[in-house]
């Protein structure tokens, strides 16, 4: 139950929104990053890095 | 803004900054190489010379930390890298130069520092989250400045290292003036009353602390190990398969080759948060699904999504060797991805424990896992490059350290003993009788 309260606390805190948008936010730059990196692999389009 | 949220910001932009100082020598190594006439191995030496000072430096700095405050620790350790970086704008030989790139690389042992910070700040039910951000962020220093630094700055690594240096020490500024070493005075004293050598000698001793160095050096170590060995490996082991691809000059090669080693250096530093948050919900739901581990330590749930992450990294790492032995380069890409993020997992995991099992020596115990444990980004490479075939190196490490690394911590999570009585000596033995010990106990 103890645990239940603080996990709806900690939801409820300013903080923790928006550190849960800045962990959405940092994987998808990964994930940007892994896709830009894979149309390198697959399609050897290296664009202005070559 | 709530005062912890602040005190989370500072602390990570500050590990952010540390960061990009910390592997801002590689990003130009080429250049410098160029500039001061280096021969191969003189550029091999000066690429793991930034690892070299992370291991002592980092178990002194958590130390420190406990007994005179993140805040000030942190500051101090910004305001001498800066400083060394700005005069290494100006080194006219290349000893010079090498000496003060090396000082400055120590910025990164801040790690453990912040670690220590935020966990004196945030409650053991959101630690995972809060270390995650500040960690993973923090990391991903590392790939920003692969990235940016030298598209920013080109050749001139002079100009990019006196820009680094006066930056920092500005961030120092703002470190030590806006940071507080703890929520409160109680906090604070009980990390610094804990700060002395025979609680050091007892978490050092400690086989649930030696499990989670092991479990570190399996994640973090990796992932400094791969950020340097990986550009080789790509270049030397699919060299054919990226000049099929129309990269066909040296730097062209080596250029496509970091690109493809980013996808690791970006996923295992940005996916970490998400660890932390996993390792938090866990926690909150209560998931222990393994029966050969403990569910009865308070922290179960953390110590059960850790293993699942270590599982996770062995069997990746297997994939990457079966990858290139078929020679299928976008296979061996998409499974660096999965890779990365299986290491983020670990790293999130590892240090949504320490905070928590070792609630009153948190820098203490964030040296010994976080320092020891860098060493892995030192012998790693060695292994992979010493087979004979650059692709089995992979599932050698795997197999011959990643699985008994794992059985260690396995042995040592599966026991529902307390931490006090878990170890190599009692807690009477290294804190004498309890009614004369320090405040607190981690146990």
């Amino acid at each position: 139950m103890a645990d239940i309260d603080a996990d709806a606390d900690t939801a409820r805190e300013p903080w923790y929104r928006w550190g849960r948008r800045v962990l959405y936010a940092e994987m998808l730059i990964a994930v940007l990053v892994t896709v830009f990196s894979l149309s390198l692999a697959f399609m050897g389009q290296a664009g202005y890095i070559a | 803004m709530q005062e912890k949220t602040e005190q989370l910001l500072i602390a990570t932009v500050g590990f952010f900054w540390a960061f990009l100082m910390w592997f801002s020598t590689a990003a130009f190594s080429t250049s410098i190489s160029s500039a001061f006439t280096l021969t191969t191995g003189g550029l091999a030496l000066l690429a793991s010379s930034a690892l070299w000072l992370a291991p002592p430096g980092r178990v002194a700095a958590g130390w420190a930390a406990d007994r005179f405050g993140a805040h000030n620790i942190f500051a101090f350790i910004l305001a001498y890298s800066g400083l060394m970086s700005v005069a290494s704008a100006f080194a006219v030989n290349y000893d010079v130069l090498f000496v003060e790139r090396l000082i400055v690389a120590s910025a990164g042992i801040s790690f453990v520092v912040g670690i220590q910070h935020v966990s004196q700040w945030f409650e053991s039910h959101e630690i995972g989250t809060a270390e995650g951000i500040y960690a993973g962020t923090g990391n991903a220093g590392a790939g920003v400045g692969a990235l940016v630094l030298p598209r920013l700055y080109g050749t001139n690594f002079d100009q990019a290292f006196l820009h680094l240096g006066i930056v920092a020490l500005g961030i120092a500024a703002v470190y030590k003036w806006r940071g507080k070493a703890a929520k409160d005075r109680a906090t604070a004293e009980t990390a610094r009353a804990n700060s002395n050598l025979k609680s050091t000698l007892y978490v050092w001793t400690r086989f649930a602390a030696i499990g989670l160095m092991l479990a570190y050096a399996m994640s973090f170590g990796l992932e400094i190990a791969m950020n340097s060995w990986l550009p080789t490996y790509y270049a030397t082991g699919f060299g054919d398969a990226i000049g099929d691809l129309g990269f066909t000059s040296v730097a062209a090669i080596q250029t496509a080759a970091g690109t493809f080693a980013a996808v690791q250096s970006f996923n295992a530093s940005l996916f970490r948060p998400f660890s932390g948050y996993m390792s938090d919900l866990w926690q909150r739901k209560g998931w222990t699904p393994y029966p050969f581990l403990s569910a009865e330590q308070g922290y179960a749930p953390r110590v059960h999504w850790l293993f699942t992450a270590l599982c996770l990294i062995i069997a990746s790492l297997c994939a990457l060797s079966v990858a290139g032995y078929l020679g299928v380069l976008p296979l061996s890409v998409v499974i660096l991805a999965g890779f990365g993020i299986c290491v983020s997992f670990g790293t999130g995991g590892v240090f949504a424990i320490v905070p928590v099992m070792f609630e009153e020596r948190p820098g203490v115990a964030a040296g010994f896992v976080g320092g020891v444990s860098t060493a892995g980004g030192i012998v790693y490479p060695l292994a992979f490059g010493w087979v004979p075939n650059i692709h089995s190196g992979y599932a050698l490490v795997a197999i011959a350290l990643f699985v008994p690394f794992t059985l260690f911590f396995v042995w040592v999570m599966r026991s529902d003993r307390s931490l006090a009585q878990y170890g190599i000596g009692s807690r009477e033995r290294w804190l004498g009788p309890e009614p004369e010990a320090a405040p607190g106990g981690d146990d």
